[in-house]
Parts: structure tokens; C-alpha cells; sequence
């Protein structure tokens, strides 16, 4: 008896320090993963705040040299960079919000099977994430649609995307179960009532997710707003204000043979100092979307 | 997902009975209401520009739009097709995708399983938002910090591997090692992003079905082969099958960020032919012509994949 | 049931090829509306108004104003200048009262985004909203516009009658240079072409290290570049070449053929197959074998990043176009305290036994032609504009502000800018360079020392004015040796059809023979001529020699 007892003891011992090791080999290749992730933005960082003779010569990787401030602040004291701030803003939210409702309501419908066209609908959606048209014949659109230099062009044409609805569509087919749906239908309930007060509330991570999809996807675009806003400075977005800042920059006029009056400008570190300046707010959002990621919204849900 | 056998569900699905469109929209006029808008949106912004793609038929001359120009049929395709560069670019750019589909595709999942396992709160978040911030760097900016990394003469890594007495090793500046360098930064940049949509899926399963599993034995491998990972199924056979259209296509910038004068075996794809004649040489018939090409290869990979998922006895996509 | 899914399938397939179809060909006719209204007919001129010229050629005189208002839409870079408003601003206001309301003429300025302007342009041609003018820098793309059917033709005439003075100074250079298959189709802005501007900076205190003088033919740079080898200093710079070919001037040897020059000089297309080509790649070949060129010289494939290597050491060379605020100087001595760097002559790049070519820019510069749905009184009104303009107190004030205020002039009469002025009548950061780039390139006070002068300011960084005037110097010295690339007066098809492929094919080609090695340079460069041959540039020579033979050409 005593044998026994200590086998089980040696068992659960290595069992317990395989699992030790185990969890230190997951915390080892996510640190080093990690590492290789965020160096690159360290390394972007320090060119952002040194001296622009040293990141001229590609002298600078982790450690900044020659530390100041003068791109952070050249950017802070540019006012129109407030203004394509909350430009960005207010599309990205108005994109995700409308992207969503689109989305939901799409998904939902053609995860029913009794919906007459359901394949056809699909199908037509599916098709759009495989054939475009093009930068002329987009445009042409935009001028017939009367959109260019609105608001509209950089809300309305992409807010409904074929991917996110794919995605969102299969994750509704597989995660909420189809009886919930139908002893929803016997008691009565029709789909608008089904959709909000079932599936939506089911569903937060997929929601949380894809509307961070929308976001992101908003917030870094802007060749298209490239194109469509010209004659409305103020209307731009702040990655293509930025992008504009270190095109300014970097502009070799002096081909031209006219040379640049006014200060000397940095291109090399105002390009750096706007990148950390675009990507730090998106970068923000996750962890607060991070908290719908929770399991076990399901317990409970389907009796008998 | 199974159509359920109830009573209900039969009165639900009546099999094959003739009705009228009148009858479909009365029933079910709470789903089409909601369509109406999305298929509106699709209409609208997708389907209307596609006249444009009548482009890649006609001698296309910017200023006499889509009707003045001469249609010219298939003589533009015959052309595309008989270019120096093209099969070259469909042979790379098929061999660059498949190589991101066997490394790049499992890899977020491989990343999202291990995040899964982790207990700690605060290293998960962590972790999480370090491993998708390659996602918001440009291709130029990874370009030029590939470069500045992997380049024979002033590279980081090349200093190291010359300090430890090696020769270098032309990461991006020989054939073989830039299809190397290629994938691995490609797995690099997407792999993080890739984690979220597993990571939500992995969220919605039950968690009555681990403890289930853990009763019955299983450690946590035998946990993640048989909960986990059958729960997260659908979502990468979803992903599968949308990554088999893209087959054909690719991303411009992330080849031309990274190729150079002095490796170019692989660095000629479509993505890279449609944008050197569309952009840079203004030939919109061949440029339109080349994605009419990818577009409809692609849809019949999707197609296909599509139809194989559903005999295995998956959704499908459609 | 799987009968019918798959049914179904096939009808949902059914239909979306239907409703692609549909859509490809039944909405045509709703953007044949759209197509013929934009367009107006590319090749027929907008229907006569009252204005344009009657029967027996005589043209409506505007002097006192349009009848009735007339806009026209003028194209200006867009250059993302913080501050700046590009279509509404102290000058486009200045320009519209002492233009637009003496005439009756409204002019809106439409911004066209500098990075991305064939794009712009294109994208306006196709929706009909296109400035009245289409402007490019570089022909090939200017007879690219005129292909796609976006430009009308002129009338010199015409042009004469509105622009007498601008027709005084740039006639002779529009009849000879502006046609294209036997059409009058561009007008140009002037140029008074300098080129001191583009300086070739070496490392003088290396030179003094290895106590060598500077070099001035192709052998001694070599001899230069092997000594500061020995030394363990850095290489000889260069950058990847893809467009503008001019590298194979300096070796085209000493006594061209003018048909040799007529079929191979191009700035489109590198002349691969020429023996000046084959010179230049055998040198390049032996300095990268030898060590004295920098081994990745080929991922500079933009300024910055030959820049990068001369600011931190590794090269010893860089050659640019110089301006008083770059900052290549200052970031290198701030890299390396004891640098110090002067110009070297143009003749360095050539062999000793060969002569010194250079480009020629022709004489002009910004390329343009009137859109082709422009109405005739548009185009008057845009004649009207350009002499308007080019009446030297309008364009000094354009250039250089309100005297006094943004300016003054010194004993010389030349304007010296007011430093770090922000008032009101501010120019834009390139000297609104935007607005007059339409009549000429760069500012010109009549006589060749004072416009020096003017340029040293802009050109030379502070305490560095002895680089531009070397600079100068050596220009002078070398001035017999330009060569102005020949102008085709039809267009070359073969070259618009192959010119993006055969592109690529010579930078791989060509990296590919200067880094091999020699051996192995005769055998590759049989290889890469044929193929280079059968891909396109066979078809381009055979087009050209046919032009030059039948004399379509301008020498």
C-alpha cells in the first residue's frame, strides 16, 4: 500500500512539474515573441526623440542619441493636426458603428436557413471580397455619388466589409446553438426581438472583435481619402495629414531648381515621431476591448 | 451545424412545398428588412464600380471613358498572357502564398492555444497587445527596418553572426534566403492580429465542456486536441477557405518594401505586374485585365474550397 | 435533398454571373451618358462658341473682358506645406483681382497631390473634372496624357493673338518641341537651365589623408577610391538607377555618331545594347570587383539612403542636388567632427579618353497641354493667363512678394528675402514656385552673373557658398559637352507598350553584371542583350531608326 501510495505521489509530482515546465517553456517563447514584436517600435521611439544627424546616418537602434523633443513638438504645434484628430475620430466611430449594424444585421439574416435568396446573398457579398474594380472606376462612383470632399466618402463605400461578415456569420452559425433560436421562434418571438435579445448578448466576443476590426482598419487607412478630399484641407485625417507632414519633409523640390526657404526641417525624425504619434490611440483600445473576451457567457443558456 | 429533428423545426422547414415570393416575404419580412441595407451597401459601392471592369475588354483611353473606348475583346488577356514576366509572376506569386498559407496560417493559431493557457491577467494583456503592434507598421517602414537589420554590409544581425565568426548571410540579398527572410517577416507582421479572432472564438466555448474533460482525466493537451480545438473548427475552416481565394492575389507592398535589384527570382508576383502597368505605366486595360485574372481564379479556388469543407462535413462558407 | 443544394448552387450561381454580366454591360448605358458628357468627344474641339476663330482666322479680342464670366480650373502641387492653402490664399486672391476681375475671369486653382499626380490626373480626366491645363515635369508622361485622349490641339495662332509676350519667348520653343504626330499639342513654361545646382561631394579630408589630389577623370577617382581602400576609409557612392537614364553620357566615347545618339539616347528606355553601355559596365564591374564601390550600392533606390551612408562614413562620395537648408553637411560633421567636403568636376565620371557629355535639359520646363473639353473662350482665357502672368512685375512679385515687406532689393537689384518673415503676404515654402512653375522654372533677372547670384542664396548652406561656385566654375568649363536627348515629333508606340518592363529588366540586369564577376561579365551580357532585344527594345530600335530615317525627328 505504502508502494502505491508513494507511485501516485511520483506521479502527480511529475505531473505537476511537467506542467511547471511546460508553462515556463509558453512563457518563455511569448516573451521572446513579444520581444521581437515591440523592439521595432522601441527602436522607432529613439529615433523619434534623437538627434536627426545621427538617425540620418542609421546610427541609432535601441538608445536614442542626442535626446529632444522638436518633432513631438513641431506636431504638437501644428493646430490643423487637432482638427485631423477628431476628423479621424469621428469617422472611425461613425465607420465602426454603421460597419457593425450592417454586419450584425447581415450575418444574423443569412445564418437562416428558411431565408429564401440565402445563398444567392451570400454569395453576392462573398463575391465583392474577390473582384474590385479599381482606383478609376471607384472614383468615378465618388464624383457621380457627389461624395468627394464629404464626409461620406471615407464613412459610407468600405463600412460594410465581406470579410467581417464572413467571419462574424460562421461564428454565429457555430457558437449559438440553433435550438436556442427555434424555442425562441415557437414562443413567438420574431427575428429583430431574436437578434437583440438573443444573439447579440451571446455574442460579445465576435462583436468586440470585429469591431476592432472596423476600427483599425478606419483608423490606419487613408489612400483613399488620398484621392477624394482635395479641396477640403481641414477635412483630412491624421494618418494623411501625417502622411503629407513627412512627404513635406522629405519633398526634393530642389530638383526642380528652387530651393526651400523656411527652417530646416527633419524628415527622418518627424517621420519616426509620427508614426508613434498615429499608432499609439489604436494601440490603447485593445485592453479595453480585451475585457468581452470573457468565457463561460454560455453556462446556463440552453436547458433541456 | 445540424438541422435540428423537432416538431417545431419541421413545421420551420416545410420540404420542397411550392410557395410564392408574396408568401416568403410575409414570413420572413423581419429578415429581409434587414438585408435591405447591406445589400443596398453592396449594390451601391461594389457592384456599380464592376462596369468599370469592362476596362480589360476595351482599348481603354482615360478621356473617352468606359463607352468611347474600342472594345477589343480578348486581345488584351492574349497580351497579358504572353508577356516575359507573366508566368513567372503566377508561378511566384502562387509559391509566396502557399508558403504563408504552411507557415503563416497555423501560426496565430499555435500562438492563440498558448495565450490560452496562460493564467496570469496582466501577462496575457500584455503579451496580447505586444504581439499584434507589428500589425500597425506600414511595409515601408518594415522594409527599411528589414534592411537596416539583415543587409550584408551595415546589418545588425550580420555584425553579430561576423562576431561570432561566421561569414554573413544575405538575408534579403540572395534568392533563397529573401523567399526565407520573405515568410518569416510576413508570419512576423500578421501573426499577432492573427491571435484575436481565435482567441474570441476560444472564449465562447464552453466551459462546462472542460471541466467535463478534466474529470474524465484529460491533462491540458488532451484538453486542447479535444475541446478546444474541434470548438475553434469552424473558425479556421472560415479562414481556410477565404485564404484559397487569395491564392492568386497578394500584397504589392510587402513585396516591393522588401525586394531589391540583386535578388529577384521571386520578387516579380501579380500584385506587383498590375501595379507597374497600372500605375506606373498607365495601362489600365492590361492592369484591370491582370485582377480580372486573379479575381476569377480566385473565386474558383474559394469555390472549390468551399465545396470540399462542406463534403468534409463542415459549414461552408456560403 | 442534395439534389436540391445543389440546385440551388447552381442557380445562386446562375444568377450572379447573370447580374455581373448585367452589370459590366447594362450599365453602360448609363456611363455612355456619363462618358459622352465628360469627355465631350476627344477629338472634335468643343463646339464653337462665339469666340473662337471665325472662317477667315481672325480671333475675338478679350482685352476688355470676357462678355460673360469664364472659369477656368488651373492645376498647383499640392506639397502638404503645414499652414499653406494651396487653391485659397494671399496670392490665388492677388491673382484673381489683377487677373480675374479685370477680364471676367474666375479662376479656381485645383490641387493635385505631388506624390500621386498621374493618379490625381487620371482620375479627374476619367470623371471630366480635370483643370483646364494638364501638366507634367517629364514629356514621356505629358504624351502619355495626350494618348489617353486628354489634351485638344492648338493653334499657334491663336496663341500668338492672346500671349504676345509670352508667345515672344517661348514661340520658338513650342513650334519646334510642342508637336506631336503633326499636331500642335504642348505648351511650355521656360527654362533658363542651371546646372551647379547638382553637386558631387567627396570626403576632402580623406583626400588629404592619403594625401591625394582631386580627382577629375574616371582613372584617377579609381586611383582615389583604391588608395582610401588601403586606408580602411569608406567606398565610392552611387544609387540604383531605374529612370532617367543618363549614366552612359560620360562614356559615349570621343567622336558620337548623330545616328548612334538619335536611336539611343533615352531617358525612358536604357540603351543596354550600346557600346557606351557596355563601357559603363565593364567600369562599374571592375570597381565593385576591386572593392572601391560600395557593394550595396543598389538598395539606394531613394536619396535618403545614399545620404545615410555618406553621413555615417561609408561612402566617400554623394552627389545630389544641393540647397541652402540641406542638412547632408551639418549631419555629417556632427557624425564625424573632422570631415570636410568639396565638389568634384563633372569630368571624373568619364574616362580620360573620352569627353565629358552631360544631359542637356531642353529648354523648357513644366510640359502642358489644355484639356480637350475645354471651351475655346477657356482657352483664351488661359492664354490671356499666361501673358498675364509672364509680364516681369507680375512674376517678380509671384516670386519673391511685396517689396519691402517680404523683400528688398540690394544694390544689384537683386530681392534678398527678409528672414523667418510670417506676415500676411507670405510665399509658400518653395518660393510659390507652384504658381509660376507655369511660365518659367526658375527666377530670372535678364543676365546670367546677377540670376548666379540670385541662385548662391538659395543654393549654397551658409559658409558653403565655395562648393556652388566650384561647382559653377566647372559647369562653364564643360559647357560645349551637353547633348540634348532627341525629340521624336510622332509618338514611339513600342516604347509606351514595353517601357515599364523593360525597366525591370535592366535593373536586374545590370546589378546583376556590375556584381558578378569579370569572367563571367562578356558571356552575361551576350545573354541579357538578347533577351533584352527580344522583349521589346528591338521593336523601339527598329521604330526610331524608321523616324530618323524618314527625318521625324528634331536634332
Amino acid at each position: 500500500m505504502n508502494l502505491n501510495k508513494t507511485n501516485h505521489d511520483r506521479r502527480w509530482i511529475s505531473a505537476k512539474a511537467k506542467n511547471m515546465a511546460i508553462d515556463i517553456m509558453f512563457y518563455t517563447v511569448l516573451i521572446l515573441v513579444s520581444l521581437t514584436c515591440v523592439l521595432p517600435f522601441i527602436h522607432i521611439f529613439a529615433k523619434s526623440v534623437s538627434n536627426e544627424a545621427f538617425v540620418v546616418a542609421n546610427k541609432i537602434f535601441l538608445i536614442p542619441k542626442g535626446i529632444n523633443f522638436t518633432a513631438y513638438k513641431k506636431i504638437f504645434q501644428d493646430m490643423s493636426i487637432v482638427r485631423s484628430l477628431y476628423v479621424s475620430i469621428i469617422v472611425t466611430l461613425s465607420f465602426t458603428v454603421i460597419g457593425m449594424v450592417l454586419t450584425i444585421s447581415s450575418a444574423y439574416a443569412l445564418t437562416r436557413k428558411e431565408l429564401k435568396g440565402r445563398k444567392v446573398m451570400s454569395f453576392l457579398i462573398m463575391f465583392t471580397m474577390y473582384f474590385t474594380a479599381g482606383t478609376i472606376p471607384d472614383y468615378l462612383l465618388m464624383n457621380d455619388l457627389k461624395m468627394l470632399d464629404t464626409w461620406w466618402c471615407m464613412i459610407l463605400p468600405l463600412s460594410f466589409s465581406a470579410y467581417n461578415f464572413l467571419i462574424m456569420k460562421n461564428n454565429f452559425q457555430s457558437s449559438i446553438p440553433e435550438s436556442l433560436i427555434e424555442s425562441a421562434v415557437i414562443d413567438g418571438a420574431g427575428h429583430f426581438k431574436i437578434l437583440t435579445k438573443i444573439v447579440i448578448p451571446l455574442s460579445k466576443p465576435i462583436i468586440a472583435t470585429i469591431s476592432l476590426f472596423y476600427a483599425v482598419g478606419r483608423w490606419n487607412a487613408y489612400s483613399d481619402a488620398l484621392f477624394y478630399i482635395k479641396q477640403r484641407v481641414s477635412l483630412r485625417p491624421l494618418q494623411l495629414k501625417l502622411y503629407y507632414l513627412v512627404v513635406a519633409a522629405t519633398e526634393s523640390f530642389k530638383a526642380e531648381g528652387v530651393a526651400v526657404t523656411g527652417q530646416i526641417t527633419n524628415p527622418e525624425v518627424l517621420k519616426a515621431s509620427c508614426i508613434i504619434f498615429a499608432t499609439l490611440p489604436i494601440v490603447c483600445i485593445y485592453p479595453f476591448v480585451q475585457k468581452y473576451f470573457v468565457q463561460g457567457t454560455m453556462i446556463g443558456a440552453v436547458k433541456g | 451545424m445540424k438541422r435540428s429533428k423537432t416538431p417545431a423545426a419541421a413545421a420551420l422547414y416545410p420540404q420542397n412545398k411550392p410557395h410564392s415570393i408574396g408568401w416568403y416575404l410575409r414570413r420572413d419580412w423581419q429578415l429581409y428588412v434587414l438585408m435591405v441595407l447591406p445589400m443596398l451597401f453592396v449594390l451601391v459601392f461594389k457592384f456599380l464600380p464592376y462596369t468599370g471592369l469592362s476596362i480589360a475588354f476595351k482599348d481603354y483611353k482615360v478621356a473617352k471613358g468606359y463607352a468611347g473606348s474600342k472594345w477589343v475583346g480578348l486581345d488584351i488577356f492574349e497580351k497579358v498572357f504572353k508577356k516575359r514576366d507573366f508566368g513567372q509572376a503566377v508561378y511566384n506569386t502562387l509559391l509566396l502564398n502557399v508558403l504563408d498559407l504552411i507557415f503563416g496560417f497555423p501560426m496565430p493559431i499555435i500562438l492563440a492555444l498558448i495565450l490560452n493557457n496562460i493564467k496570469s491577467k496582466y501577462f496575457k494583456k500584455i503579451t496580447q497587445t505586444l504581439l499584434y503592434l507589428p500589425h500597425f507598421l506600414s511595409w515601408i517602414i518594415i522594409g527599411g527596418i528589414a534592411y537596416s537589420m539583415f543587409s550584408l554590409s551595415n546589418g545588425v544581425v550580420n555584425a553579430l553572426i561576423q562576431n561570432m565568426g561566421h561569414s554573413p548571410v544575405p538575408f534579403l540579398q540572395a534568392n533563397g534566403w529573401w523567399l526565407f527572410s520573405y515568410v518569416l517577416i510576413g508570419v512576423w507582421q500578421s501573426m499577432g492580429w492573427g491571435t484575436i479572432i481565435y482567441l474570441a472564438a476560444i472564449t465562447g466555448v464552453n466551459s462546462e465542456l472542460y471541466e467535463a474533460a478534466r474529470v474524465d482525466g484529460a491533462g491540458r493537451w488532451k484538453q486542447c486536441i479535444h475541446v478546444t480545438i474541434p470548438c475553434i473548427r469552424s473558425t479556421i475552416v472560415t479562414l481556410l477557405i477565404m485564404n484559397m481565394g487569395k491564392l492568386m492575389g497578394g500584397s504589392f507592398e510587402r513585396v516591393f518594401a522588401l525586394c531589391n535589384a540583386k535578388a529577384t527570382q521571386y520578387t516579380t508576383t501579380i500584385p506587383v505586374l498590375v501595379y507597374r502597368w497600372g500605375i506606373g505605366d498607365g495601362k489600365f486595360s492590361e492592369a484591370t485585365a491582370l485582377g480580372l485574372f486573379q479575381s476569377v481564379i480566385g473565386l474558383i479556388l474559394v469555390l472549390a474550397a468551399d465545396r470540399i469543407a462542406k463534403k468534409l462535413g463542415e459549414d461552408g462558407l456560403i | 435533398m442534395m439534389r436540391a443544394m445543389t440546385c440551388k448552387r447552381l442557380a445562386a450561381l446562375g444568377v450572379a454571373v447573370i447580374m455581373a454580366a448585367g452589370a459590366v454591360s447594362g450599365c453602360e448605358g448609363k456611363k455612355e451618358e456619363t462618358a459622352t458628357t465628360a469627355a465631350g468627344g476627344g477629338a472634335t474641339i468643343a463646339s464653337t462658341e462665339a469666340g473662337g476663330a471665325s472662317a477667315d482666322g481672325s480671333f475675338t479680342d478679350y482685352s476688355a473682358g470676357f462678355p460673360e464670366n469664364v472659369t477656368i480650373k488651373i492645376p498647383v502641387y499640392d506639397r502638404g506645406f503645414e499652414g499653406w492653402d494651396p487653391v485659397n490664399n494671399y496670392y490665388t486672391k492677388w491673382i484673381q483681382k489683377e487677373f480675374g476681375e479685370k477680364y471676367n475671369v474666375t479662376l479656381n486653382y485645383v490641387a493635385i497631390n505631388r506624390q500621386n499626380e498621374v493618379t490625381d490626373y487620371m482620375q479627374m480626366i476619367a470623371a471630366g473634372s480635370a483643370p483646364d491645363i494638364i501638366f507634367h515635369y517629364d514629356m514621356p508622361q505629358a504624351v502619355i496624357y495626350n494618348g489617353e485622349g486628354a489634351m485638344q490641339e492648338l493653334n499657334l495662332d491663336e496663341i500668338q493673338y492672346y500671349a504676345p509676350t509670352y508667345y515672344e519667348k517661348l514661340g520658338d520653343t513650342i513650334k519646334k518641341y510642342g508637336q506631336l504626330d503633326g499636331k500642335n499639342t504642348f505648351f511650355f513654361a521656360g527654362r533658363n537651365a542651371i546646372y551647379y545646382n547638382y553637386v558631387r561631394l567627396i570626403r576632402q579630408d580623406w583626400l588629404d589623408q592619403v594625401g591625394m589630389e582631386k580627382p577629375t577623370t574616371r582613372e584617377e577617382l579609381d586611383a582615389v577610391m583604391a588608395a582610401w581602400k588601403e586606408a580602411g576609409l569608406g567606398t565610392r557612392g552611387d544609387y540604383l538607377i531605374n529612370k532617367s537614364y543618363t549614366y552612359e553620357y560620360p562614356f559615349i566615347g570621343p567622336d558620337p555618331d548623330e545616328n548612334e545618339l538619335a536611336l539611343y539616347l533615352d531617358l525612358n528606355v536604357a540603351p543596354l545594347t550600346w557600346q557606351a553601355t557596355k563601357d559603363y559596365l565593364v567600369t562599374m564591374n571592375k570597381e565593385f570587383n576591386e572593392g572601391l564601390l560600395d557593394p550595396e550600392f543598389y538598395l539606394n533606390t531613394d536619396d535618403a539612403a545614399w545620404k545615410a551612408d555618406f553621413v555615417a562614413g561609408n561612402v566617400g562620395t554623394y552627389d545630389f542636388f544641393i540647397a541652402a537648408n540641406t542638412d547632408v553637411i551639418s549631419s555629417l560633421k556632427a557624425n564625424d567632427p573632422g570631415a570636410e567636403v568639396s565638389v568634384m568636376p563633372p569630368t571624373v565620371l568619364a574616362p580620360a579618353d573620352s569627353h565629358p557629355y552631360y544631359y542637356e535639359y531642353p529648354p523648357y520646363g513644366m510640359v502642358m497641354g489644355v484639356n480637350s473639353i475645354a471651351s475655346d473662350m477657356q482657352r483664351a482665357a488661359i492664354w490671356m493667363f499666361l501673358d498675364w502672368m509672364i509680364q516681369p512685375e507680375n512674376l517678380f512679385y509671384l516670386q519673391n512678394g511685396v517689396e519691402g515687406v517680404n523683400y528688398t532689393l540690394n544694390e544689384e537689384g537683386i530681392a534678398v528675402p527678409v528672414p523667418d518673415f510670417a506676415g500676411e503676404s507670405k510665399l509658400s515654402n518653395n518660393n510659390n514656385k507652384d504658381y509660376w512653375c507655369l511660365v518659367a522654372e526658375v527666377a530670372d533677372y535678364g543676365d546670367e552673373t546677377r540670376n548666379f547670384k540670385a541662385n548662391l542664396k538659395t543654393l549654397a548652406p551658409a559658409g558653403y557658398e565655395q562648393l556652388v561656385q566650384d561647382a559653377y566654375a566647372y559647369d562653364e568649363e564643360i559647357k560645349e559637352y551637353g547633348i540634348v536627348s532627341p525629340v521624336f515629333t510622332k509618338s514611339i508606340e513600342a516604347t509606351n507598350e514595353y517601357k515599364a518592363d523593360l525597366t525591370a529588366m535592366w535593373q536586374e540586369f545590370y546589378v546583376d553584371m556590375v556584381t558578378c564577376r569579370p569572367e563571367e561579365l562578356e558571356a552575361k551580357y551576350d545573354a541579357y542583350c538578347k533577351e533584352y532585344l527580344d522583349n521589346g527594345y528591338q521593336e523601339i530600335l527598329d521604330e526610331k531608326q524608321a523616324l530618323i530615317d524618314a527625318g521625324d525627328y528634331i536634332k
